[in-house]
């Protein structure tokens, strides 16, 4: 059998902590340097993010990384942290490679 | 209470004649003795009896700042018998004569000229107390004629006018000597601007039962190292003061040593933070700790003392309601709570106002069903807990209460949680409408020094104390001071103007 590439794109990789840390604070902690936000910080509890924050960062993990998050994937437990964002968005990426 | 306690002008009077030679007031180092400070409150008394004659009935308005002549120029009008309107001075001159109107003020009356004045009493001038050399008692005063005619701080708009029976001030003092042992040698700290009714308690209540008051010059009202100087060298015995005062004299007394003749401590205006309390033992070693509520129109209430065996937390509970108030909490829909619960604070006192003098009352001062026939409660704005064991903690004023995300969020409680925080001197939470969340919250906060806390740290301790919708959407941390209204409450108003404008 031919070794030819697949047809399809390549998908992109998932957004890293570094970027979903600098859009978190670029978006909702104006002034703040994004290396001082800890990929453990609790945004929900500290209402950095509410559930309109949700809906900002899934737009733009679809508009800016091509990863799209099925609607049950939309939940606080997975938004809480910057670290929780890279395995929601790493789980979906997984999902599309796999599909 | 079962006498009928003095009025003011004449238990100051008793006072004078039994120990004319006791200080009475101290100001700028200088004392006055309580037979001098008779004899200039007579001269007084003249020559506001000279310039009002020709409107009986009506007050006098007072245009003065803080000195033994301005002490001596009300006790003139207490013992001529004439209501006395007694705004702050800081007060621009245009507001200020609509006030000395609307009070429907004779004549305007200082102790300089100035463009308000119409006639300038010295009540150290040389004529003596009547032609006959003879001091005249002061004049009978019915208990329900006005005495003082005070201001409240009105953060919005013009200040209302709190009228004061000559009654409810006499009761008053008679409450204060009793609860904080006010007799010669006692010596109380007058912080206050004089227009304040904290001066109540510090000032009048102190002349009434021959205590010594410590006159703070309002203008050094900052100064630490001024105020420490005035405890210690005097040897004050009672403090009573907003949180800075306390803050302030804690800071001084680090460096200079404890006040050690302090008895009394008396919190009043706004709630103290947690992080004042803490400075003040090591500060004051032998005072007793007293949380005061009250407002104009009702002056105190109710008093907390602190139990310095348990440990202190902030906010302070305010306690048991004094002799002879009553009070209940209103709920939602608007009856009173008969368990634990959450609600308006409405009180009576046999201190407060009739009402308003210039504006109409607005339903604030009138009986409730649930409460004690016959007794007119006034509404007082604050927001309350009560307690399982029936105990009340203020959480904020009703105006302060704002909806977010369909949540009720006192912003003042949201600020007093921030002040919790050991990096930060101020905070002020005002709320701005958001078209999603109805009101979003925005946090000023000025720290201890620079970098001494972050934004996501204050997130942190804000959200370890509160529901999500109370911490606050936007932290804003500065280094300049918060602006501040003429009575040294943080003005959240031009805060929040200055955001408004800022953004579109």
């Amino acid at each position: 059998m031919a070794a030819d590439p697949p047809a399809v794109p390549v998908m992109p990789p998932a957004p890293s902590e570094a970027d979903i840390a600098g859009f978190v604070v670029e978006r909702f902690l104006p002034g703040l340097d994004a290396a001082d936000l800890d990929p453990e910080y609790d945004l929900l509890a500290t209402a950095v993010i509410d559930s309109l924050g949700i809906l900002h960062l899934a737009a733009w993990l679809s508009d800016e990384h091509g990863v799209d998050l099925p609607d049950e994937e939309l939940t606080g437990r997975n938004f809480r942290t910057v670290r929780a964002i890279r395995a929601t968005a790493g789980r979906a990426v997984a999902r599309e490679e796999r599909a | 209470m079962t006498r009928r306690p003095l009025p003011l002008a004449a238990a100051f009077a008793a006072r004078a004649g039994e120990r004319p030679s006791d200080p009475a007031l101290v100001w700028e180092g200088r004392t006055t003795g309580y037979g001098e400070l008779y004899a200039m409150a007579c001269r007084a008394r003249q020559q506001v009896e000279a310039a009002a004659a020709p409107y009986p009935g009506r007050p006098v308005g007072l245009r003065v700042r803080k000195s033994p002549e301005a002490v001596a120029l009300v006790l003139g009008c207490l013992m001529a018998g004439r209501g006395f309107l007694l705004p702050s001075h800081e007060l621009p001159d245009l507001p200020l004569k609509e006030l000395y109107e609307q009070a429907g003020c004779a004549v305007v009356l200082g102790l300089a000229g100035d463009p308000l004045v119409d006639v300038v009493v010295d009540p150290s001038a040389p004529a003596a107390c009547g032609g006959t050399g003879q001091p005249r008692p002061p004049a009978e005063v019915a208990e329900d004629a006005t005495g003082f005619l005070l201001t409240t701080s009105g953060s919005t708009g013009l200040p209302k006018i709190v009228p004061l029976s000559q009654g409810a001030v006499a009761r008053f003092t008679a409450w204060a000597a009793d609860a904080f042992a006010l007799a010669p040698g006692s010596t109380v700290l007058n912080y206050a601007p004089l227009n304040f009714d904290l001066c109540l308690l510090d000032v009048w209540s102190t002349l009434a039962h021959g205590g010594t008051v410590v006159l703070a010059d309002p203008e050094r009202g900052t100064s630490a190292r001024y105020l420490h100087g005035l405890v210690a060298d005097h040897r004050v015995t009672l403090v009573q003061g907003v949180p800075l005062l306390f803050e302030l004299l804690s800071r001084a007394a680090a460096e200079s040593g404890p006040l050690t003749t302090p008895e009394h401590l008396v919190f009043a205006g706004e709630a103290m933070p947690a992080r004042v309390l803490a400075g003040l033992p090591p500060a004051f070693p032998h005072a007793r700790w007293f949380n005061n509520y009250g407002c104009t129109e009702t002056n105190n209430s109710f008093l907390y003392e602190v139990d310095r065996t348990r440990p202190v937390t902030a906010p302070l509970p305010i306690g048991s309601p004094l002799p002879g108030v009553h009070w209940l909490v209103t709920g939602d829909d608007g009856r009173a709570l008969t368990g634990p619960g959450q609600g308006e604070l409405l009180v009576s006192t046999p201190f407060q106002t009739t009402g308003y003098a210039n504006v109409p009352n607005g339903g604030k001062f009138a009986p409730h069903p649930d409460g004690t026939p016959g007794v007119v409660y006034y509404r007082s704005g604050d927001v309350v807990l009560r307690h399982e064991d029936g105990s009340l903690s203020v959480l904020g004023r009703t105006d302060h209460m704002v909806k977010v995300r369909g949540t009720q969020v006192s912003t003042q409680h949201v600020e007093s949680i921030l002040l919790e925080h050991p990096a930060v001197a101020e905070a002020a939470v005002v709320a701005l409408p958001d078209p999603v969340a109805g009101h979003r919250l925005h946090a000023r906060v000025r720290l201890t020094e620079p970098g001494s806390a972050g934004v996501l740290a204050l997130r942190q301790h804000c959200a370890e104390r509160t529901v999500r919708a109370a911490v606050p959407s936007v932290f804003e941390t500065v280094s300049q001071p918060l602006p501040r209204t003429s009575t040294g409450k943080v003005d959240r108003n031009r805060i929040r103007e200055s955001l408004s404008t800022a953004r579109p």
